[in-house]
């Protein structure tokens, strides 16, 4: 069932996906540097469980899910800069961020509290379906859902193309 | 999908940023240094080449790992059940009362209207195609060039929907539950005035990154004749010089405020900008400057998405033809 060269296939299948891993962990941390370093350890940690990857199809979104633990663990071990707490309420975009004609859609994506950010982004950025949105980040295909929908209503009120 | 919604995913294509250089070499350096497979000592890789301890914890707010097992296999099951499935919607030959119902584009004062007369969908989770395929209609105008323009219009735009769609049929077939495709095919009205006609096709397709390209359908109503950049100016192609000169100045200026990408005085040759084709997609902006649009990886790797100019009319307005 395995390739013979594990690493070359490792290899290429990292080089087709790495743009959108990397716009995954950057959309979770917002920092270029941060990103790399989410990225090289999800890809230590994701060639080492490769033989757990029964499905070598779904090898991008398997990735994906690494790759987001891996910017979460570096999230979570940021000091005092975002709480990961959920908040189920309408939020606001954060302050400062007014509607214009010129906004590009990434700035106002970026101005969205991080769970609703991370939905858009494998959403429209990455098209993605729900369910593998909902394995990526860990909640159920209906949070998604809620979540795409709310981040649509912010979206509607400070971005413009 | 709602207009928004098509909105929204037409913004994140063009935006979608590549891995910065600086991390690829990265990633690269870290991917030749692997361990060939297979490997027994779990421990070696992570020591040897990853700066964070690599913790347990599936997921910060994701569900238990020991249920985490057993719910997957039976998403595993369900997705293969899906694919067996797979949702296929082609609605050809609609009648045109249903055409009507399903207009999408108000006309504003013009003879020219666009309809959406086929949507063709597809997904089965591993490859995905939505494609609107238009068509311009004319009222009763007497005007025989308009009407023929607007005919040929629809043959191409109908011809270059049937190839893209027999070309995703056969990769999907291909490539099977090996890999993606994604094929998405838009059309808007750009411009419809008393004196224009522009119609833009706006087609994605690709596996993980793909390409946009675009296709546009211009209508002189004055003459009723297709028109592409060329026939509007004068014959012996200044107007290519002075355009092409005006956008690589640009794409220095930007590249050198570092805000812009292009393939420009590149030391690779074959690759690099140096005049825009003849008949280079355009369009006009609403305040009726002339705008060259390029493809994306014509002239800017794919960070840059699809590069557009909007050309003040003073560079190439010499070059014009009468009327114009």
């Amino acid at each position: 069932m395995l390739p013979e060269d594990e690493k070359e296939w490792y290899t290429e299948q990292v080089l087709a996906c790495q743009s959108g891993l990397y716009r995954l962990a950057f959309g979770i941390l917002r920092n270029e540097e941060d990103a790399c370093d989410a990225l090289q350890e999800a890809l230590c940690v994701g060639y080492e469980k490769l033989d757990g990857l029964r499905q070598r199809s779904r090898f991008r979104p398997w990735m994906m899910k690494i790759t987001a633990n891996a910017a979460y663990d570096i999230l979570r071990k940021r000091p005092n800069l975002l709480n990961l707490e959920e908040v189920e309420e309408l939020p606001q975009p954060r302050q400062g961020v007014s509607r214009t004609e010129s906004m590009s859609l990434k700035e106002a994506v970026g101005s969205l509290p991080e769970e609703y950010r991370i939905v858009v982004l494998l959403f429209y950025y990455e098209d993605m379906p729900v369910r593998q949105i909902s394995d990526i980040t860990g909640v159920s295909d209906a949070l998604v859902r809620t979540r795409l929908s709310r981040a649509r209503r912010m979206l509607r009120k400070i971005w413009k193309e | 999908m709602d207009a928004f919604d098509r909105k929204l995913r037409r913004a994140a294509r063009r935006e979608r940023q590549e891995i910065p250089a600086w991390v690829q070499k990265r990633i690269l350096r870290m991917l030749s240094e692997l361990p060939p497979k297979p490997f027994r000592s779990t421990h070696s890789v992570k020591n040897r080449f990853c700066m964070f301890p690599v913790s347990a914890v599936p997921f910060s707010n994701g569900p238990a790992a020991q249920g985490a097992g057993t719910r997957r296999r039976g998403k595993r099951i369900l997705a293969g059940v899906a694919a067996a499935l797979a949702l296929f919607i082609a609605l050809p030959n609609l009648s045109r009362q249903a055409a009507a119902a399903m207009r999408e584009l108000p006309v504003i004062g013009g003879l020219v209207e666009v309809i959406l007369v086929r949507n063709y969908l597809y997904d089965d989770s591993y490859h995905y195609a939505d494609i609107s395929v238009p068509q311009v209609t004319v009222e009763e105008s007497g005007d025989g060039a308009l009407e023929k323009s607007v005919q040929e219009i629809n043959e191409e735009v109908e011809s270059l929907t049937e190839r893209l769609i027999a070309q995703f049929e056969a990769d999907a077939e291909q490539i099977g539950e090996e890999g993606h495709t994604e094929l998405d095919v838009y059309y808007e009205t750009v411009t419809d005035n008393s004196d224009w006609f522009t119609l833009e096709v706006e087609i994605y397709y690709g596996s993980g990154s793909g390409t946009v390209n675009y296709k546009y359908y211009h209508i002189d109503k004055a003459t009723g004749q297709i028109m592409r950049l060329s026939d509007l100016f004068q014959e012996g192609g200044e107007y290519i010089t002075a355009i092409s000169d005006w956008i690589a100045a640009r794409m220095r200026e930007q590249m050198a405020a570092g805000t812009d990408v292009y393939w420009i005085d590149n030391e690779l040759a074959g690759t690099e900008f140096h005049t825009i084709d003849p008949n280079q997609n355009f369009f006009f902006a609403e305040n009726g400057n002339l705008v060259i649009q390029f493809d994306e990886y014509e002239v800017a790797p794919g960070s840059g998405g699809t590069p557009r100019f909007e050309i003040p009319r003073d560079v190439y307005e010499e070059f014009l033809k009468e009327g114009y």
